[in-house]
């Protein structure tokens, strides 16, 4: 999947016409896909404030 | 009051059907707290219909109309469109450049134009409004818009206020019941017993006041509240800043 991801307008996303074959595709417009974009951020916020109770360090260096 | 109409290159005030007709103090509210912060205001005569339920059964009559409101109010020099109606605004915002391409003004809603205001320092407060209160996130601004902070930040600078905030990720899985389009029509108990969970929700957070930013859920979560006795009354947010700018 590596060589196919592209990078648009700032986030990466799978090559479009990879997910045409198995997703029925739709008319999306700018404001729609900064929202989506924003309710993942959104979301990811919401995860870590209900239920991380502690953050893990990385392993040090050896 | 005096509304001036249809002068060109100005920002102008779409007030829709439902505005017009069932739920006027927002719009009339609304003009009036502009009028106040020095802002000139226009209305177009007669919009064209922006109705869900007609979105759902004949898209392209639906379609129709939208090109006419786009081209009223282009023809009327519009450079910016305040909306009052969260439902009217995810139309303009998500459905109308769907089928008619980019709208040649800006689309704002009107929490976000008053927060803009208040910040600016063009609106103050004169008066204290000492409520215990919550915020309901209508659907289509919060789920459908992503429009959730500019409410919260109105709320939080009136002077006196107890706020007490919920998420807006974790009212994705709330709703007052009245849906976006023909859903309370065709399923009142539903939207009965919805509305009453919502206005319990406010309840359990130990306020007397649930905070609304859509026309369609005060009406909605009103009517909810009167059946069921539920000791939480909804109001709009514009009602509160009014209150607390000094317009009766």
């Amino acid at each position: 999947m590596a060589e196919n991801v592209v990078i648009k307008y700032g986030h990466f996303e799978v090559d479009p016409s990879r997910m045409q074959k198995y997703v029925k595709q739709q008319i999306m417009n700018e404001n729609e896909r900064e929202r989506i974009i924003n309710c993942r951020l959104m979301y990811l916020d919401w995860m870590h404030n209900h239920f991380t109770q502690k953050v893990v360090s990385p392993p040090e260096e050896e | 009051m005096s509304i001036r109409k249809n002068v060109q290159g100005e920002t102008l005030l779409f007030v829709d059907y439902f505005s017009a007709t069932q739920s006027t103090e927002l719009p009339r509210l609304t003009a009036q707290i502009l009028m106040a912060a020095g802002e000139k205001v226009s209305i177009l005569k007669k919009p064209a219909i922006t109705n869900g339920e007609l979105l759902e059964t004949d898209l392209d009559l639906w379609i129709q109309h939208a090109k006419e409101n786009v081209t009223k109010l282009k023809e009327a020099g519009a450079s910016k469109v305040i909306i009052v109606n969260p439902h009217e605004y995810s139309y303009f915002v998500r459905e109308y450049p769907k089928h008619l391409g980019p709208l040649p003004f800006e689309v704002i809603f009107v929490t976000d134009y008053i927060w803009e205001l208040v910040e600016s320092g063009k609106l103050t407060y004169e008066n204290e409004v000492k409520m215990d209160v919550s915020y309901h996130d209508p659907c289509s601004l919060n789920k459908m818009c992503n429009i959730n902070q500019s409410p919260r930040n109105l709320i939080k600078s009136l002077p006196g206020i107890n706020y007490k905030d919920e998420d807006p990720v974790t009212q994705w899985s709330y709703c007052c019941g009245n849906g976006t389009a023909s859903f309370k029509k065709v399923h009142p108990d539903i939207a009965y017993r919805i509305g009453q969970r919502r206005l319990h929700r406010a309840s359990d957070l130990e306020t007397d006041t649930l905070l609304v930013a859509c026309p369609h859920c005060r009406d909605h979560l009103t009517e909810a509240q009167a059946k069921s006795g539920i000791d939480v009354t909804p109001i709009h947010v514009v009602e509160l800043v009014a209150k607390a700018i000094g317009i009766s």
